[in-house]
């Protein structure tokens, strides 16, 4: 689909227009970063473009699988998804769009449809945009991803990576925006990527213009110098190391190595909780009065007791097995399940950790370890 | 759209104490549940808990369905202390069923300990509906004593089939029992099954599902022919809580069904 140009001040009116049928979400900087924030009319013109660099704090998975939601109230006439109002989200990043390709397979599976997934998922537009710098923990492109979001990527990567376990091409998540922001001196470039955007556009298209071939082309070295960026501060840990860790932990399974590795963990669910692509949860009954409730609550397999069965048999009894879960689930049985990795490369597991523990560490000692 | 979480009402029709520890619930859903032999449910105890049961009637009783409940924790422990009337929750049915089609013309070995024998009932009428398909149907069943034994009033009725063997060990036997004594698995000694030509299904405790396995293995059964229902913790019960991995499989969406060679190479498979 088409790029077009339009000026800061255009787009910040063509958000005021959106507010009549839209809450308005961007990040909005706070201590140590950014979090999403409902803007209001007034601090539209706030929203910091320049200053909201890469990745907010929270992941995008608040938006569509909140922290506790009720999903019966176990009534004959259902509290089916309840319509909740629709929503723009702006300035959402590369890894966040990747993420919600594992949220999407793991609840619009075509078997049981997650109604309340679904719903929010359909009534939010989501805005990208590229990344103007990265964090230290940043390793996006080690997992196949680019600090800008392309559409439909699934970016093909070294053409040595290929997993024995996955024969189709690349191993990252497809992205879909409905609409990607660039920013350039002034302006905005802007990738639509969706109907829904498409529709967003024609609807205001005076306020845009087609993009210049020039513009184009200062997209493109933006993005090549992000890309390099994010490379040169993984030079220690590469996207070898992602994929040989798929064969490695197969072959073998070491508790000793990982018994040391997760010395550190303090089991505090930080890691799963922050991270986009975490899905667990817990269907938590109450009563209230007459009613009685099932709500949906975030869970993590991180804690102790999160498999344990009737009985007391439990397959991840010891800290060593539930943090290596993290990393088998991530970079082995989902690419088997899905084709891809469930980890972004986003980082804020790296931030979150309690223990310090930095999870590119952990992958390089697993695959140098043979 | 389905919610998949919401919950069709059943009441408890009537209530069999099948054992000191086990019960049979007799549920009467609102609406019907169709479902195959193999598949469970999710039974909400409402305002308290939820937890997984496989009907151990016949799928093609569609009015009714029986769930044979062992008292192991919190929810089970609930579900014994509630009387014929009351009205639970249920949904369902969920995972994959046993692949019938497969055993037609086979041998059909049935193992089963304790209350594994709920799902393998199911199962066991399943294959009685259409008895002239197999080949032979085997049911080795093991109890701890002969009062541990689940459906006493079903078996003298089953020893009477003509398409059915059935074979029966208690651990400890008391002045009145006349089968075998032992473990379930010695009962996989007496059988002579053709290798080539049969399935085993296997459902128990995991330490008599380890040990009739290993025990299947040295008798020369291959692994794709060894039939396994795991149990793991759920709580959804369709394939998105996470609380059911085993290796990559989620046991709720992949199972509760597996061979054995599906699973022999993922660690902690016995836990
Ligand atoms: C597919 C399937 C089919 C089954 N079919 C049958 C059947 O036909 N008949 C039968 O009798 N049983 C069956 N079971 C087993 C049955 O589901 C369990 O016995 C039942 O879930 C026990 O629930 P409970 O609340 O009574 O036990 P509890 O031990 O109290 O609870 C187990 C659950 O509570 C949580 N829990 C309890 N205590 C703790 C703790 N200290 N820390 C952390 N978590 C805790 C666990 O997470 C677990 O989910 C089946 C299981 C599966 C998976
Ligand atoms: S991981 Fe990549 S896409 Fe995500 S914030 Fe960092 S640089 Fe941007
Ligand atoms: S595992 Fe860590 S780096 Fe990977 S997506 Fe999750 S939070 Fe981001
Ligand atoms: S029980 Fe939730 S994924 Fe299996």
């Amino acid at each position: 689909m088409s790029t077009y140009s339009i000026t800061k001040t255009d787009w910040d009116k063509l958000l005021v227009e959106l507010f009549s049928e839209y809450d308005l979400y961007s990040p909005k900087g706070v201590e140590g970063g950014w979090t999403y924030q409902l803007l209001t009319k007034d601090n539209i013109a706030q929203i910091s473009y320049e200053s909201h660099k890469y990745c907010s704090i929270d992941p995008l998975k608040i938006f569509f699988s909140p922290v506790k939601e009720t999903v019966t109230d176990n009534k004959e006439e259902e509290v089916s998804s309840k319509s909740s109002k629709k929503r723009v989200i702006v300035g959402l990043k590369s890894c966040d769009l990747a993420a919600l390709s594992i949220l999407d397979r793991v609840f619009l599976s075509e078997d049981f449809i997650d109604p309340f997934y679904k719903e929010k998922r359909e009534n939010t537009i989501l805005m990208s945009s590229d990344c103007l710098d990265a964090k230290e923990s940043c390793f996006c492109t080690e997992v196949g991803g680019n600090p800008f979001p392309e559409k439909d990527s699934g970016v093909t990567y070294d053409s040595d990576y290929k997993s024995s376990i996955i024969s189709k091409g690349s191993l990252f998540q497809k992205q879909s925006f409905d609409l990607n922001l660039t920013l350039l001196d002034n302006e905005f470039l802007v990738e639509v990527g969706s109907e829904k955007g498409k529709r967003l556009i024609e609807a205001n298209r005076t306020l845009f213009s087609e993009a210049k071939k020039e513009a184009v082309q200062k997209r493109e070295e933006k993005r090549e110098g992000m890309k390099a960026k994010v490379r040169e501060r993984n030079k220690v840990f590469s996207s070898k190391v992602v994929k040989s860790f798929q064969d490695i932990i197969k072959a073998k399974d070491d508790s000793i190595l990982w018994k040391e590795l997760s010395e550190d963990c303090v089991e505090c669910g930080a890691c799963t909780n922050i991270c986009p692509t975490c899905h667990c949860f817990l269907l938590i009954d109450s009563a209230q009065k007459e009613k009685f409730f099932k709500d949906k609550t975030w869970d993590s397999c991180q804690f102790n007791g999160f498999a344990r069965m009737a009985g007391g048999a439990d397959p991840s009894d010891e800290l060593w097995k539930r943090f290596r879960n993290r990393y088998l689930c991530k970079y082995s049985y989902k690419p088997e399940n899905f084709g891809f990795l469930a980890c972004t490369g986003c980082g804020r597991c790296i931030d979150a950790c309690q223990g310090k523990i930095d999870k590119r560490e952990v992958l390089n000692k697993v695959t140098s370890s043979q | 759209m389905k919610n998949p979480y919401s919950l069709t009402q059943a009441k408890i029709e009537k209530i069999i104490s099948e054992t000191p520890e086990i019960k049979t619930f007799v549920l009467k859903p609102k609406e019907s549940l169709p479902f195959a032999t193999g598949q469970f449910i999710e039974l909400t105890v409402p305002g308290v808990g939820e937890a997984p049961f496989t009907p151990s009637s016949s799928p093609y009783e569609v009015n009714k369905i029986e769930v044979t409940i062992m008292k192991a924790g919190f929810v089970t422990e609930k579900i014994h202390q509630m009387g014929e009337g009351t009205v639970v929750g249920i949904r369902g049915p969920y995972g994959k069923g046993y692949p019938i089609e497969k055993f037609y013309n086979k041998e059909v070995l049935i193992v089963g300990g304790g209350v594994g024998l709920a799902p393998l009932r199911s199962f066991l009428l399943t294959l009685l509906h259409e008895v002239d398909k197999f080949k032979r149907i085997i049911l080795c069943y093991g109890a701890k004593t002969p009062e541990d034994i689940v459906y006493k009033q079903s078996f003298p009725e089953w020893k009477k089939l003509s398409g059915l063997e059935i074979l029966r060990s208690v651990d400890k036997a008391d002045e009145n029992w006349k089968e075998y004594e032992g473990v379930v698995t010695i009962l996989l000694d007496e059988v002579k099954v053709n290798l080539g030509e049969s399935v085993t299904i296997v459902c128990g405790p995991p330490i008599m599902m380890k040990f009739a396995t290993r025990k299947l293995i040295e008798l020369g059964h291959e692994p794709k022919n060894i039939y396994l229902s795991m149990e793991r913790n759920m709580s959804c019960g369709i394939g998105k809580c996470g609380h059911c991995a085993l290796g990559k499989y989620y046991v709720c969406k992949d199972g509760p069904v597996f061979t054995y060679e599906e699973i022999k190479d993922i660690p902690e498979i016995w836990v």
